[in-house]
């Protein structure tokens, strides 16, 4: 999947949990908490609507790094590239 | 793990039995039998032999640590007193904060509290018509609040509320938005030194805002004696003493973050760990090793969500500071208690109170083993019973052990709220034969210990929230496209109860996903995303009673699948 897939994948996921984001304004660099009222439980739903979305498994630890577009879509894009790497396995499989 | 050099227990010191007279005995009080919260928790420690132990260490969202001294909060705190004396605020206004875990909150609150004033913590994470029926109804005459905060949720309002004569902006690097001022500014340029308001043990100090079933949200009000109780409670629930680091993790906006989050520690003379981000499992488990954390404070939603992050991510930290974890907002598992124990070594302490209570009343207290999965036992001075309200009045005491019904507390305890704004009546309805009654349903072991079962009322427990559902049914019935709402709780692993939404749609709107998304984004524009509903679903009907009340639980379990249990109620032509 190449970047501007992945980009619009997360935008769809992320529009899901919070329906009111106005999609033309978000700064892709900026941390989605900082632009929109979106409270923890959002967040965690956004990581479980990707991994569902994506067939991947996100470990929570790496939550941080996907809390912007940008670093989302780096994120996955590199989960992508190194399926062997946190992202590459199915879902249930991380030790929650 | 190998626990060196922790700070002693209080309980080594002061044994289990501080009950509240030996706990206001404890306080320094004010002449003539007067008392003041901010006094207790800033005044007397400023002045004495504890003035340069750190009372407040903020973390910034950076993770860089900023320490305010006991000496240097009491001057702040002066100066904020100050400033609102000289922008006429005086004894019962109200002073409004929708703030995080920052350095304005405290300053704000406690020097409000100096002042006489009354302290109304929103939640930041509240949309426009949460906030705005919260400030009306309170009367809010001062905000204090972020330039964002304003800008987003305030500004488009303020004309509306006739009342806030003041607005108080916290960030004020390109300056305060017309119709506002800066916070800062008027601090830096304020005097240090205030007395303290010349307050009494019912002079009202605090209000919180919860939801019951019906109406609009509750405005509950506190007196400064609520202190006594925060006090006493924090020894026998939490195990806090002065040489503690102690975190609680609640916002302020919940009635614990007010208590515990600031007022508790702060008596005790402890160290206040503030962190001003949002939750983050592998931060939390930073900061508590980071800052050699004593005491931790936390919900279980919380808590259900670092389980998530996995064993080895947990115990790749040293918590051997670490001496007592409680837990309070919704039931804890018994899972979690017991994973506790494994990840930090020590167990987890379920609590119970409410926003009415003003303070712990029942808990897996320091001195006794935690039993996994019960709220606990009452605290020295407080009397519990399993009761039956009676269909005539008055109620049953249920003696006999393993019977499920409501808690009731015996009246009088110093922190009981004092009374509903501006609803008598409904204050009165909460008592009946000299007990308060909680509307929650527990039972209570043979050893005494309570469990709870759930609400009485359809009140909705999500993460630490008790949501009432009319409150989000209006702003449903508010779109043009609805004919029809009911809300309620559905089992939720991580948050305890979800808000789900079932809507009826107008005649000739097409139920579907569109709608579906619109009606989502609508509601939680208006509410905010911690009462908005998680999931909406679509119905051509809801059930009712015959004088036309939604029957959510029937709802519910339709929803669920669950069995419908009695029907007799229900109008048979819906």
């Amino acid at each position: 999947m190449d970047a501007k897939k992945i980009q619009s994948e997360v935008i769809a996921v992320l529009v899901a949990v919070a329906p009111e984001v106005e999609v033309e304004t978000l700064d892709p660099a900026r941390n989605f908490r900082d632009q929109y009222e979106f409270d923890s439980i959002d967040f965690v739903n956004l990581m479980l609507k990707l991994e569902t979305h994506l067939g991947i498994t996100i470990p929570q630890a790496d939550y941080p790094k996907l809390s912007s577009l940008d670093g989302a879509v780096r994120y996955l894009m590199s989960a992508a590239a190194d399926p062997g790497s946190a992202g590459g396995t199915s879902p249930g499989e991380s030790s929650t | 793990m190998l626990r060196h050099d922790v700070p002693h227990s209080p309980h080594d010191r002061q044994g289990c039995d501080l009950g509240f007279e030996k706990a206001r005995a404890a306080l320094a009080g004010l002449p003539g039998n007067g008392l003041n919260i901010a006094h207790e928790a800033v005044d007397r420690h400023a002045e004495g032999v504890r003035r340069d132990h750190v009372a407040i260490r903020c973390i910034a969202p950076s993770g860089a640590p900023t320490d305010l001294t006991y000496r240097q909060l009491g001057a702040s705190t002066n100066r904020f007193a100050n400033v609102l004396r000289h922008l006429g605020v005086g004894m019962g206004d109200k002073v409004f904060t929708l703030l995080g875990r920052e350095p304005a909150l405290y300053v704000t609150a406690l020097g409000a509290l100096k002042l006489g004033a009354v302290f109304c913590p929103l939640f930041s994470v509240f949309g426009p018509e949460p906030i705005k029926s919260r400030m009306a109804a309170g009367e809010a005459r001062v905000l204090v609040t972020s330039r964002r905060q304003y800008e987003r949720k305030i500004a488009p309002m303020h004309p509306s509320l006739a009342g806030l004569a003041h607005v108080l902006i916290t960030d004020e690097d390109r300056g305060a938005p017309p119709g506002t001022e800066p916070f800062w500014s008027l601090l830096d340029a304020a005097s240090d030194v205030c007395p303290v308001a010349a307050t009494t043990r019912e002079t009202p100090a605090l209000l919180h805002f919860t939801s019951g079933t019906t109406g609009i949200p509750k405005g509950v009000i506190h007196t400064h004696d609520a202190v006594v109780a925060h006090y006493a409670s924090a020894v026998h629930a939490l195990d806090l003493g002065p040489d503690d680091m102690f975190w609680c993790t609640a916002h302020p906006g919940w009635i614990t973050g007010t208590c515990y989050g600031i007022i508790a520690p702060l008596v005790m003379g402890a160290t206040l760990l503030a962190d001003s981000a949002e939750f983050d499992a592998e931060r939390w488990c930073r900061l508590l090793q980071d800052h050699e954390v004593t005491v931790w404070y936390t919900s279980p939603t919380a808590i259900r969500m670092m389980m998530r992050l996995g064993d080895e991510v947990i115990r790749g930290h040293d918590y051997r500071r670490l001496r007592f974890i409680a837990s309070v907002g919704e039931p804890l598992n018994a899972e979690a208690v017991t994973w506790g124990e494994q990840v930090f070594g020590t167990p987890l302490h379920d609590n119970w109170w409410q926003t009415e209570t003003g303070a712990i009343m029942i808990a897996n207290q320091a001195h006794m083993p935690p039993r996994p999965g019960s709220m606990g036992k009452p605290l020295p001075g407080i009397e519990a019973a399993v009761v039956e309200r009676k269909p005539k009045g008055g109620i049953e005491i249920l003696d006999t052990p393993g019977r499920r019904g409501e808690l009731a507390l015996r009246v009088g305890w110093p922190s009981m709220f004092q009374g509903y704004l501006n609803d008598r009546e409904r204050y009165d309805r909460c008592f009946a034969g000299g007990w308060y009654l909680s509307g929650d349903m527990v039972t209570r072991d043979a050893d005494g210990w309570y469990w709870f079962v759930g609400r009485a009322d359809d009140a909705i427990k999500s993460a630490g929230h008790l949501i009432g559902p009319t409150e989000i049914e209006r702003v449903l019935l508010a779109h043009p496209s609805v004919a029809d709402a009911g809300v309620f709780g559905v089992p939720d692993p991580i948050i305890h109860e979800a808000v789900k939404a079932v809507v009826v749609p107008k005649l000739g709107t097409v139920a579907d996903e569109a709608l579906r998304r619109e009606l989502h984004a609508h509601a939680r524009r208006i509410l905010g995303p911690a009462i908005a509903p998680r999931d909406i679903a679509f119905r051509d009907r809801l059930p009712k009673t015959l004088s036309g009340k939604i029957m959510r639980r029937l709802l519910r379990a339709q929803e669920l699948g669950l069995p419908q249990g009695d029907l007799s109620s229900l109008d048979p032509n819906l």
